[in-house]
């Protein structure tokens, strides 16, 4: 598969997510905005890495997505436009039938997302009889198929096995059984393979590329190790402070990032540095930090910044085709 | 490396076995942790210890800090032997090895002020009298960047990169040549990852300390280590300066481990591991990565290799380590 080949803009994209914001209730004049008016598109068959550190978002666009956000957190704006069907405006049971169904999710956590107390095979069943009208025989045997798509050996004895049988690298691949059971047409990945071992990991991000050509999927990535999203993302959007701060195709990204953070982020890798050196850090921030209406959120990090930073926030703007960043220095350039 | 000093650590022979009992009734199984292990670290070095999940590297720190009995082999420090320590050398041990925990948040007392967290080690070891400790502790918190102001703060106030921090300090409270870093780094965020990898360093520069670091991010092995060694199964099976391991590694689970990480440059074809779901073949016949290696041959069903010297200084434990990546 060569990723970068598909990424001409399709007519229009599978998923489109336009605007959205996710609250919780912060003080009682400003709630916290956990996603701030975030904007990207995903197109058939093309694979999309959302990055940024813990608590910028990443995990809450993804629940926003497939509507599981729980209380008090909150949508407050925006579209979620899904095959051209906004998602937010769906009646609940429709979305029932789109979850797992055209829209599916694998969690971080293989260890905690199964049931214990149920078959791994049962459970994988469970998900195809919700959404297919098919006979039980049929769907275990559904089952069985997909265990063995995803590489677990002697698929009919595992179908009885219980979560806790299975090692955690076995566990995410029934996690990925299960997403894959109806034949989705999105993916949704929260960190998939954070809790396994590298070997592992490259397996199963192997198999879900394998996957995902075969069935036609897009994908949406979403991770903090920046070799993952080299490898496998045709676009790469950059989170901070639950606004998208840069996106562009993933080489370019990673070639020419516009952004302070992006470029911070990757200078702060050890790949990028001689071992035992000093490596290149963002400073912690401190200082006066910009609230949540005005100014730039990186400025307190910010080692560009400079008054019109603070002032006011900088407009997500296409620096070069595709390319899209949002910082006030690429402007005054 | 050049002239060997003395060691602090020495690792001979060491073998760790947990019995497993399933049921009263059915024979206890056998599990071997940790199996013939041999290990040196020498003042001032960071020995780096890399494997996956289940390969012994936790069982071989907690081994080293006297905290698991060994089923068999010695560990010496300073040249006598850890389990006939007695008296004021054992609290000599306890004071010269200390160790950072992976997850800041379960290894701070969530109850305790991060001062008196700070403070305990000085406390427990008598090092300096009451009223002198609060100042002790400031120097501390100064010397891993946080500001002493934040002594009565409790550890909920804290973020992930701070609390790595305090455990540090509290690591260092007591003045250590040795520290175990036990995946210090794996609950963190990248750029945070790269402060506390850049503590560590000029920690390491200033006081002289020596580290073994346990992770299975390659990225930072590579990055803090002067020597590594890769866990496979409970055995080590390279182990050489750290360039070489990275740059010319000569055991094929080494390999699998290296083609495994994600670049930031994209690569073609990786090998990829066989099957995971393979038992792992009993140790004592054979070597025990065969079942997955790429080039297994006959002699590696019935022959286990021994870790030994293959070029100066880089030992690996593979028959074919010659003919796969040269002399």
């Amino acid at each position: 598969m060569t990723p970068h080949a598909s990424t001409s803009i399709p007519a229009r994209p599978l998923l489109d997510i336009k605007d959205l914001s996710v609250h919780y209730p912060g003080t009682a004049d400003r709630p916290f905005k956990a996603v701030d008016s975030l904007s990207f598109s995903i197109g058939t068959g093309e694979t999309v890495a959302l990055v940024g550190e813990s608590g910028c978002g990443k995990s809450t666009t993804a629940l926003a997505i497939m509507r599981l956000l729980r209380k008090p957190a909150a949508i407050s704006g925006g579209e979620i436009l899904f095959d051209g069907q906004d998602l937010l405006t769906l009646p609940e049971g429709e979305m029932q039938l789109l979850r797992g169904g055209a829209v599916s999710m694998i969690f971080q956590e293989p260890m905690t997302s199964l049931n214990p107390v149920l078959k791994i095979g049962f459970q994988i069943a469970e998900g195809i009889l919700r959404h297919k009208t098919i006979s039980k025989t049929a769907a275990t045997q559904e089952a069985v198929r997909l265990l063995t798509q995803v590489g677990i050996p002697l698929a009919n004895d595992r179908y009885h096995a219980y979560p806790h049988q299975l090692s955690g690298g076995m566990k995410q691949r029934v996690m990925i059984a299960m997403a894959l059971a109806c034949r989705p047409m999105l993916l949704i990945a929260d960190e998939p393979t954070t809790a396994l071992d590298v070997t592992i990991q490259a397996e199963i991000l192997e198999l879900i590329d394998r996957l995902k050509s075969e069935l036609e999927m897009s994908l949406l990535l979403i991770t903090h190790n920046l070799g993952i999203v080299a490898e496998r993302a045709d676009r790469t959007v950059v989170m901070y402070g639950g606004r998208a701060v840069e996106s562009a195709r993933t080489d370019r990204l990673l070639e020419a990032p516009l952004h302070p953070y992006t470029r911070g982020l990757l200078a702060s890798l050890p790949q990028n540095s001689t071992p035992r050196s000093l490596l290149p850090t963002m400073s912690a921030g401190g200082g006066e930090s910009v609230s949540g209406e005005l100014g730039c959120l990186f400025s307190a990090r910010c080692p560009y910044r400079e008054s019109d930073c603070i002032a006011a926030s900088p407009e997500f703007v296409e620096a070069e085709p595709g390319h899209y960043v949002a910082c006030w220095r690429t402007k005054r350039q | 490396m050049t002239a060997p000093a003395q060691p602090i650590i020495e690792i001979r022979g060491l073998r760790k076995q947990f019995t497993h009992k399933p049921s009263p009734f059915l024979p206890g199984q056998t599990v071997t942790a940790v199996d013939r292990v041999d290990l040196v670290i020498t003042p001032g070095e960071t020995v780096g210890l890399a494997g996956e999940s289940g390969c012994g590297k936790s069982t071989l720190a907690r081994m080293v800090m006297g905290l698991t009995t060994p089923t068999a082999g010695e560990i010496l420090f300073r040249g006598k032997q850890l389990d006939a320590l007695r008296g004021d050398d054992l609290t000599e041990f306890r004071k010269s090895v200390q160790m950072i925990f992976q997850d800041p948040f379960s290894s701070l007392n969530p109850r305790m002020r991060v001062g008196e967290i700070i403070a305990e080690p000085l406390r427990i070891h008598r090092l300096v009298p009451r009223e002198d400790a609060r100042e002790t502790v400031h120097g501390l918190m100064e010397r891993v960047g946080i500001s002493p102001d934040l002594y009565d703060r409790y550890p909920h106030e804290f973020s992930g990169g701070q609390r790595q921090r305090i455990g540090i300090a509290r690591a260092l409270a007591v003045s250590p040549q040795v520290v175990i870093a036990d995946e210090p780094l794996s609950a963190l965020d990248i750029s945070i990852q790269a402060q506390i990898m850049n503590l560590l360093l000029e920690l390491q520069k200033s006081l002289g300390l020596a580290y073994l670091l346990i992770s299975h991010d390659l990225a930072v092995i590579r990055h803090l280590s002067d020597r590594v060694a890769i866990m496979y199964l409970g055995n080590i099976v390279e182990e050489s300066e750290s360039e070489k391991i990275f740059t010319n590694c000569r055991h094929p689970y080494t390999e699998a481990l290296l083609s495994a990480i994600p670049g930031l440059v994209r690569t073609g074809s990786r090998q990829t591991r066989r099957d995971s779901d393979n038992a792992a073949p009993a140790a004592g016949i054979g070597c025990r990565f065969r079942t997955r290696c790429p080039y297994s041959k006959e002699l590696c069903h019935t022959t286990e290799p021994p870790l030994e010297e293959k070029t100066p200084g880089h030992k690996a434990a593979c028959h074919f380590s010659h003919d796969l990546y040269g002399r």
